[in-house]
């Protein structure tokens, strides 16, 4: 009864929630279909992250946490609870994720993603479908299959060997003679017109279907049970993550491209007019018409808008650290002297002063090099100033940043674990440091510049999982000790994550003296966080006129699939160029 | 208050039958004392220790004595005002000489609470080499635990006249050597003691009784605490010789067992050099008469007794029988150099059976790491193989019996692989699987954050768990396999069960399946006969949990050996139900962890007593908890309702890991615990036993009346006399003080024939005394002069 009466809850709850955000979806562009990985208990079991690597599906994941002291006891972290972010994603796998845990919210933004042509792939296990209380919600809705009820997933000890269905219409070109099997398989029952595509022995194993505009898949397969002597496990299966990989892929095919934001001139003009009448009445700033101005910043505005973050009457708004990432496009020589001021020691405001020094290198005027060299050894500016040299372009700071980069590695081990990285040293200050000097070589063209900027983040990934995992742990209202040391960790995790959201934009755009470097680092096998970084350096280039199709190329013998999709796609791209 | 006076102080030496008595006198006494008149003083005079900070100490010299030992007793009265929280006074007695130091550690629990007396108190000390000796008194208050509610520990008001117990009168009958020596002492600058207008110690005389100044035991040491009937128990006697001359003498060793039954341990000669130590090595080759033992040596020479000194040790089958559990040393990796003191505590706390608490990867399934270390599944604790080895052998050389932990859940990375592969295995909810906690970033970090020591603190640390379906008999055989590995690799002596091994009702025609599959059907027709021929509809929950338990202790006996002990925490739920019985009976142990939340002395005593009674009935040994919250004065009464209930206790009796079992209660049931223990006793009504007891105060007997024929064909009636607790909060919202000592209690059997009376008490030390009745009007009567909280009568009753 209790069940019969939640799900009328969730009925409801999705149906208001579906009423009020019935505005057209809109995709946002992006370079290849990208996929958002929901991953419950044992998915790494399923090979889940290997398969959309063989795809080619550039992914961001988020987790399932359990914890009986939290209410609700079960969260997804990392997934997002607002419609925005999923705009980007083609696809999205539930591994093992119950409707609970999702939350109503979640699911309408996801039946809204596939109606719009989003794609859905469900992975059985334990919490889902039946089990995972599908019933009643939009999932059910969506899903190509029913689900009878079902108290346990049937057990085949023996296991069931998985086959191409005799009416799929995908190609399975894969070698089945090898006879994977599944031990435990969800009993789901196709509905009409969906098609079954693989069957674990005489039982649907994956079924596709549409929703909307969508694709939805839904896997029967669990990744539990043992094979045993001389049997194969599915997931153990040499090709199961390239034919795990093709599942999702075909439901990221549905997937419409997203529209370009137009960019209107005349609009550029009128903004650039109202910022040159700030100069006669600066209390007209408001942080609207900033925005609006930073989206649309050209040489000009550029100039204007530095000239607003240093006035007095003005930097209050128009932060210099807020500007930063555009002005730097735009930085010249003639700013060097009034970077130069507000880079100096009498600038009380920390934040400013280093935004004042990476812009100072980026002026390339006449004395930053000397400014800059000398702000090395001043702690509290020190990375601003790495990365200001780095932007600089003057070989003379190579040694420097060397021994800058080698001395907080240095700083960083551990005095109690030899060889050992202390992780609050880390966190605290090495870690940015690192970065920072990474960074500046990497913009400086040093010849280790793209492996290096790949072993600093690697490094500060590691240790913002870490740290964000760390912060999870149940500490007593009445140990304060405890919670002191649970906000430090907390913290120290928060200024990671800054620095590493920073290295995101800093390392953009790809300096063309690092180019070939780059694409030739993508042949070699790539961790998780190298990837991570990669194709997020890759594709952000899109549309950056630099560098040739020549110069993509190499990227297509990469043995990870989302950088050749990702190579493709630029290649295309380049190639189209006039 | 920097009074400097004179402090009194006698010290008495007797030597043999004759003694010496000496007097000295110490002047200037110490900062922060005052002589004050005291008619309850043995001089009429005392001095008093102002405890009016937090902690301090004051220090007397008190003379030369010669190598030998002696005994300290103290007297010392409280003069604290009613509001003064008692149960966080700490006081320690020192004597100290150049060479060493014996303390005492004092609570107000050992302290009689009536303000007309001071409390002896006794402390041994073996003096090696002549040097002045110097008192110290040293004390504490100690912070208040977080369950209780801040309060002050000091009062602003003194002590008011009937707190300090002026104008009760004394009715102390002094010692007549005392009396002329508290002549001696001279009252210097005394004060009244109305003049004393802060809280206070009263230090009335120090006695020093010289046991030897020539060759003394110091020492009678079983090799093992607790030994399997059968089981050889060496016994080493060391000897001193604190003379200057070389020494023939002959140690006698008898092991002294029930009340008055005496087995000779053999004579050994031996010569001790001057100044020396010798040790005589006894080999006992153990005996079938089970529960307490008395190891006794008896110096002698020339046939004449010297000296005598005795150690208390147990024999029984299943270690539950006397059973004093302790549990403990959680992650233990980097601290493996702790297990050595750790045993030698449990030791001296007579703790026999040790639990080592998820020590395992994964609770259940997983009790044989690989590897030189691992972290616990449950609770993320660190531990190594090193240390668990260290700790089981250091354990059983003291014949301390190890068992271990076992908690039905797949826990850990380990455990979350079982339940990927074994599904089945594992509790289904409408929902997913029963999971307390999970979660998939913190297994993927698992092995980084777990092997790389500087990311330790790092570890989310969360108990990754996966619930057990014990409704299917493999989940049984998995742990069983793992328990019989484990103790085969480790040397466990016994398992508990932490979550029982019960379940809810299963279709017949699955559990059928099931026994075909493990290939266990005809084992089961011996096992469970009365439930194996259910083919149709479902087995119930009683045959099922019966099935599971009967099939579990029969595949650990089988390959583990008879004396493999299991113990279950069980539910109040199962109380008397075929599974309860089946986990009590052929000595299994019911342990009652519910208990340790109770709030009332009154629920407390009641659950002692039905389940102890109960498990016993059903030949099993029920044991509790220790209370998560306590104050001092319910450590003693934890210690006294689990035992005299008829109980066990398990834990630290509501304290932290390293504080000790409360006074001398262990060791008292170690020696005597038969009569609180054992099964054949059975309990009778006041009326049925034919029993009556007049007490001048408060006294709780009427529901501890057991009795039993002994082996002889004797009638023995036990009887256990409790002064209530003063309040029945287990943790007093407001300071309390235990009720006085009671003297002139009068015990009545009706009939007519001298029976054969023990009066037995752990307090203030372990002692056991005939007492002569006497016949009256009523039948024969004893009277017991001082009872403190709990005495036990044990009465044989003679053929009319």
């Amino acid at each position: 009864m209790k069940q019969t009466t939640d799900r009328l809850a969730w009925c409801l709850t999705f149906f208001v929630l579906l009423s009020v955000t019935a505005e057209e979806w809109s995709w946002q562009r992006t370079l290849v279909p990208r996929a958002l990985l929901v991953e419950g208990l044992w998915s790494d079991t399923t090979r889940l992250r290997e398969a959309v690597r063989e795809a080619g599906l550039p992914y961001d994941t988020a987790y399932k946490s359990r914890s009986a002291y939290w209410r609700p006891q079960d969260r997804l972290v990392g997934m997002p609870a607002e419609v925005e972010p999923y705009r980007k994603y083609a696809v999205i796998v539930l591994n093992n994720i119950d409707a609970e845990t999702l939350t109503a919210e979640r699911i309408a933004i996801i039946d809204r993603f596939v109606r719009a042509g989003g794609g859905l792939v469900i992975f059985g296990g334990h919490w889902v479908y039946d089990r995972g209380g599908y019933g009643g919600t939009a999932l059910a809705e969506m899903l190509p299959v029913t689900m009878p009820p079902q108290r346990r997933i049937p057990a085949h000890r023996q296991g069931l060997p998985l086959h191409a269905a005799a009416e799929a219409n995908w190609p399975l070109d894969y070698p089945f003679q090898a006879e994977p099997r599944a031990f435990y398989v969800q009993e789901l029952a196709p509905k009409t017109e969906s098609i079954v595509q693989l069957q674990a022995g005489e039982l649907p194993a994956v079924v596709s279907g549409s929703y909307g505009k969508g694709r939805v898949v839904a896997m029967a397969l669990t990744p539990h049970g043992e094979a045993g002597e001389g049997a194969l496990a599915f997931w153990e299966w040499e090709s199961w993550p390239r034919l795990f990989g093709q599942i999702i892929e075909w439901a990221a095919g549905g997937r419409p491209s997203g529209r370009e934001m137009e960019q209107s001139q005349d609009a550029g003009d009128a903004i650039l007019d109202d910022l040159l009448a700030l100069e006669l009445e600066p209390d007209a700033l408001t942080p609207e018409l900033l925005n609006t101005a930073m989206r649309q910043v050209n040489a000009q505005s550029a100039s204007l808008l530095l000239r607003l973050a240093l006035a007095t009457d003005t930097r209050a708004i128009a932060r210099l650290s807020l500007l930063l990432p555009h002005l730097l496009p735009f930085a010249e020589p003639g700013w060097g002297d009034q970077l130069e001021i507000a880079s100096g020691r009498f600038n009380a405001d920390l934040e400013e002063r280093r935004a004042a020094l990476i812009l100072l290198g980026a002026s390339r005027s006449s004395g930053s090099f000397a400014t800059l060299s000398a702000a090395l050894d001043d702690e509290p500016v020190r990375t601003a100033a790495a990365e200001g040299l780095g932007h600089l372009g003057d070989a003379r700071a190579i040694p420097m940043l060397r021994n800058l980069y080698a001395r907080a590695g240095e700083a960083a081990l551990s005095d109690t674990f030899v060889g050992e990285i202390d992780p609050e040293c880390y966190a605290r200050e090495a870690a940015h440091t690192l970065l920072a000097a990474a960074l500046g070589l990497y913009r400086l063209g040093e010849e280790k510049g793209v492996p290096r900027l790949l072993e600093a983040h690697q490094q500060a990934h590691l240790y913002h999982r870490i740290f964000r995992n760390a912060a999870k742990r149940r500490v007593l209202d009445k140990d304060t000790q405890g919670l002191a040391i649970k906000r430090q960790i907390i913290a120290q995790g928060q200024a990671l994550e800054s620095s590493l959201a920073h290295l995101y934009t800093a390392a953009l755009p790809i300096p063309p003296s690092q180019i070939e470097a780059l694409t030739a680092r993508c042949l070699a096998p790539l961790s998780e966080e190298d990837l991570f970084l990669l194709e997020h350096l890759l594709q952000a280039s899109a549309g950056d006129t630099r560098f040739s199709a020549e110069e993509w190329k190499p990227l297509l013998n990469s043995s990870d699939g989302i950088i050749r999709r990702i190579g493709v796609a630029l290649v295309q791209q380049a190639e189209l160029r006039p | 208050m920097a009074l400097r006076h004179q402090t009194k102080l006698l010290i008495c030496c007797l030597l043999g039958a004759a003694s010496t008595l000496l007097a000295l006198e110490l002047k200037n006494g110490p900062d922060g004392t005052a002589m004050v008149l005291d008619e309850r003083a043995s001089g009429s005079s005392a001095v008093a220790i102002a405890i009016t900070e937090e902690a301090g100490q004051v220090e007397w010299p008190i003379g030369e004595l010669a190598p030998g030992l002696y005994e300290a007793v103290t007297h010392l009265h409280l003069h604290l005002p009613a509001a003064f929280d008692h149960g966080r006074l700490r006081l320690t007695i020192t004597l100290a000489n150049d060479v060493g130091e014996e303390s005492l550690e004092l609570l107000h629990t050992q302290f009689n609470s009536d303000p007309a007396r001071y409390t002896p108190l006794h402390l041994p000390l073996e003096v090696l080499r002549a040097g002045r000796q110097r008192l110290r008194l040293s004390w504490s208050i100690a912070p208040l635990p977080s369950y209780m509610k801040e309060r002050p520990a000091m009062p602003i008001e003194a002590p008011t006249t009937a707190d300090a117990g002026l104008g009760l009168g004394t009715n102390r009958k002094r010692a007549d050597a005392a009396d002329e020596l508290a002549d001696m002492i001279m009252a210097d600058e005394a004060v009244g003691l109305d003049t004393i207008t802060y809280p206070a110690i009263l230090l009335d005389t120090i006695v020093i009784e010289t046991l030897t100044t020539t060759l003394g035991i110091t020492r009678v040491w079983p090799a093992k605490l607790h030994v399997y009937p059968g089981e050889a128990n060496p016994v080493d006697v060391t000897v001193r010789n604190y003379s200057e001359e070389a020494h023939q003498v002959v140690v006698a060793l008898a092991l002294h067992c029930g009340l008055d039954e005496v087995i000779d341990g053999g004579r050994q000669s031996l010569e001790i050099a001057a100044g020396e130590n010798a040790e005589v090595h006894f080999e006992w080759p153990g005996g079938e008469r089970e529960f307490g033992y008395e190891a006794r040596a008896t110096l002698l020479r020339d046939e004449e007794p010297l000296h005598q000194a005795s150690e208390y040790f147990s024999v029984g089958s299943p270690i539950w029988k006397t059973a004093i559990q302790g549990n403990g040393f959680l992650t233990w990796y980097g601290r493996e150099d702790k297990f050595a003191p750790h045993v030698e505590a449990n030791r001296r706390k007579y703790i026999n059976v040790e639990e080592a608490f998820s020590w395992q990867p994964s609770s259940w399934d997983d009790l044989t790491p690989e590897g030189d270390d691992w972290w616990a599944g449950q609770n993320n604790y660190h531990n190594s193989r090193s240390g668990l080895e260290n700790w089981l052998d250091l354990s059983h050389r003291h014949g301390i019996k190890m068992i271990t932990y076992l908690f039905a859940t797949a826990s850990g990375p380990s455990g979350a692989e079982t339940a990927r592969r074994l599904p089945d295995t594992i509790t289904h909810q409408e929902l997913g699987l029963v999971s307390e906690f999970h979660d998939v970033e913190d297994l993927r970090l698992y092995a980084l954050t777990h092997e790389t020591p500087s990311l330790w603190r790092f570890q989310y640390g969360v108990w990754h768990s996966f619930s057990f379906n014990r409704g299917y008999l493999r989940t049984i055989e998995l742990a069983m396999t793992e328990v019989i590995a484990s103790a085969r690799e480790f040397g466990w002596d016994g398992m508990r069960f932490d979550s029982p091994p019960s379940w809810g009702a299963m279709s017949a025609a699955q559990v059928h399946e099931e026994f075909a599959d493990l290939g266990v059907a005809e084992l089961m027709e011996r096992l469970v006969p009365e439930y194996v021929e259910q083919r149709e509809g479902n087995w119930d929950a009683s045959a099922i949990s019966v099935r599971n338990i009967r099939y579990a202790r029969h595949r650990m006996r089988e390959e583990l050996g008879k004396d493999f002990a299991v113990s279950n925490n069980l539910g109040r739920d199962v109380e008397g139900s075929p599974f309860y019985q089946d986990c009590a009976s052929d000595g299994g142990q019911i342990q009652h962890e519910g208990i340790r939340h109770s709030r009332s002395w009154k629920a407390y005593e009641a659950i002692c007593l039905q389940q102890s009674e109960l498990a016993r009935s059903h030949g099993g040994y029920h044991c509790v908890c220790s209370l998560d919250e306590v104050d001092e004065a319910g450590r003693a009464y934890a210690a006294i309702y689990t035992f005299a209930g008829g109980s066990h206790p398990y834990g630290e009796w509501g304290y932290q890991w390293d504080r000790p079992l409360p006074g001398p209660y262990s060791r008292f049931m170690t020696r005597y615990g038969e009569l609180c223990w054992s099964l054949d006793l059975t309990p009778a009504s006041p009326a049925e036993a034919g029993f009556s007891v007049s007490a001048p105060a408060p006294l709780s007997w009427e529901s501890y009346v057991r009795r039993r024929t002994l082996p002889d064909g004797r009638k023995q009636v036990v009887l256990h006399l409790i002064t209530p607790p003063p309040t029945d909060e287990i943790v007093a919202s407001e300071p309390v003080r235990l009720h006085p000592w009671q003297s002139g209690i009068r015990v009545t059997g009706a009939h007519t024939m001298a029976p054969a009376v023990w009066l037995l008490s752990a307090e203030p030390h372990p002692r056991a005394q005939r007492l002569e009745a006497e016949p009256d009007e009523n039948g024969m009567t004893v009277t017991i002069s001082q009872h403190h909280l709990w005495s036990i009568l044990v009465w044989h009753e003679a053929n009319d």
